[in-house]
């Protein structure tokens, strides 16, 4: 009963906020129409030089992280994790992480560059009387980047490679990612991913833990409406491939027959509406879909996000930004069971309602010290039977930033 | 497929309105393209880099990256 006051408090609270937001930037809208109507439109930046620079930098990074749910988007694999053995599925707990960040710049001639980048990473979690070390990680990056730039006016044309290798105290987690990508500026990217675990013959109870391989095709496009307004619209196709190592509960549960393997084409349409009002504010309205179809009805779902957000620029280096979003999402595959566990024929979809909200603040301490607090909290309601996915997900982080 | 091809050809169609409009295209330092209706003004704008940089981890909608399994109980749940 409590909760639920408590949930339509905040419901409330949220809608007011992001009613009071969209009026202020329809009001703004409004007003630089009328001002600006059959003006010149649209900003042009300075012209880069075709030359690239050499340049090197260095940045390190430390972080502390709470998370009241830290389960969500890890997998626990109930044969080798100590946590699969709990009776409360909530795992709460901090997560601190160190890294440093080299990149380096290196002209090859006049209209090639090459790009080395190394950041080695470091994530020890604490909680749940020590069981979350299970966790703690080491991460490595590599990527190396070729750049051509045809000329001054165009965009550079560049073909990467990446290598990341996550290694967990619970070798369960333990793979190796491989990137390759090919872009033209932010207009058009096409990357392919590998996704390799340690151990792929064990069978695994989640599809988070086995290994998959993706293409990823996207495409940008920016629209100048009015001097400062403008729109963003974006399109992306992901094909990701599953491997087969799973056991019987993901088989029987997702209803795939031994042998049949699972691909997943997401598509992802994303329309952004950014307008400038004052030379230190930002507002934003988007509207982002996402449409998975997988050969494993079980996986299919539909996603549509609203949101409005703004943005203020403090000084050269310190910001604020706030964002709050409203998520539906539909799985077509699955109907919710019933209060006796079962399903029945006539069963409605499950469908999810996500509100989140989102609070940044990056603050300059000195020269090159920089503060970023940030705060994220989503409230799921689900129409499914299960009590643990009426959840608020709370995670709150202080990351300190140094670079030279 | 459907959705892939129906985007193709929103795409297709949004270019071909963009070229016979006689709209101003061109490239921002940042790679972007950008299609205005008339001549641009020389004007660049530090916030949008800023609020862009910001905004780079978000995966806007995409719940697939917090989907996965809750074990507890001696039971497993795929959610």
């Amino acid at each position: 009963m409590q909760r639920r006051f408590h949930q339509s408090l905040f419901k409330l609270t949220y809608y007011i906020f992001a009613l009071a937001l969209l009026l202020v930037e329809a009001s703004l809208a409004s007003a630089q129409l009328r001002r600006e109507y059959g003006q010149e439109l649209f900003q042009q930046e300075t012209e880069a030089s075709a030359a690239f620079e050499s340049d090197l930098t260095i940045d390190y990074e430390v972080s502390n992280v709470f998370n009241n749910h830290v389960e969500f988007g890890l997998s626990i694999d109930p044969n080798t994790s100590s946590l699969a053995r709990r009776e409360d599925p909530q795992l709460q707990g901090i997560i601190n992480r160190a890294g440093v960040n080299l990149q380096g710049t290196l002209p090859l001639g006049k209209r090639f560059g090459l790009t080395l980048q190394y950041y080695p990473q470091l994530e020890k979690y604490i909680g749940e009387n020590g069981k979350l070390n299970d966790f703690d990680a080491f991460t490595d990056l590599f990527l190396t980047e070729l750049s051509f730039r045809p000329t001054a006016q165009l965009p550079i044309l560049s073909v990467s490679h990446q290598l990341r290798r996550l290694d967990r105290r619970d070798d369960a987690f333990d793979n190796l990612q491989r990137q390759i990508g090919f872009r033209f500026g932010k207009l058009l990217e096409y990357n392919f991913y590998i996704n390799r675990f340690d151990d792929d013959m064990t069978r695994r109870a989640d599809f988070l833990l086995i290994g998959s391989t993706m293409h990823q095709g996207r495409t940008r496009i920016q629209l100048g409406i009015l001097k400062s307004l403008l729109a963003k619209l974006e399109y992306s196709l992901e094909q990701e491939s599953y491997k087969d190592n799973l056991n019987e509960l993901v088989l029987g549960i997702a209803g795939i027959e031994k042998g049949e393997s699972r691909t997943d084409l997401r598509n992802l349409v994303s329309a952004k509406l950014i307008e400038i009002p004052a030379g230190r504010i930002l507002l934003q309205q988007e509207l982002n879909l996402l449409l998975s179809n997988s050969n494993v009805g079980f996986y299919d779902f539909s996603t549509i996000e609203a949101a409005v957000g703004a943005f203020y620029k403090i000084n050269a280096e310190s910001w604020a930004r706030l964002r709050l979003s409203r998520l539906g999402i539909t799985f077509d595959g699955r109907r919710v069971r019933g209060a006796d566990g079962f399903i029945d024929e006539n069963a409605e979809k499950r469908k999810d309602n996500q509100f989140g909200v989102t609070f940044q603040l990056n603050w300059q301490l000195r020269n090159s010290l920089t503060l970023l607090a940030d705060y994220q909290l989503t409230l799921n309601d689900t129409n499914e039977n299960f009590d643990f996915l009426n959840y608020t997900h709370n995670v709150a982080s202080l990351t300190l930033q140094a670079s030279y | 497929m459907k959705s892939f091809w129906l985007a193709c050809a929103v795409f297709v169609i949004l270019f071909g309105l963009i070229t016979f409009s006689g709209c101003v295209t061109t490239f921002t330092s940042s790679g972007q393209l950008q299609v205005g209706l008339s001549a641009s003004v020389n004007e660049t704008s530090d916030i949008l880099a800023d609020f862009e940089a910001s905004e780079a981890s978000t995966v806007a909608g995409d719940v697939t990256k917090k989907a996965g399994s809750i074990c507890a109980g001696g039971a497993c749940i795929i959610y």
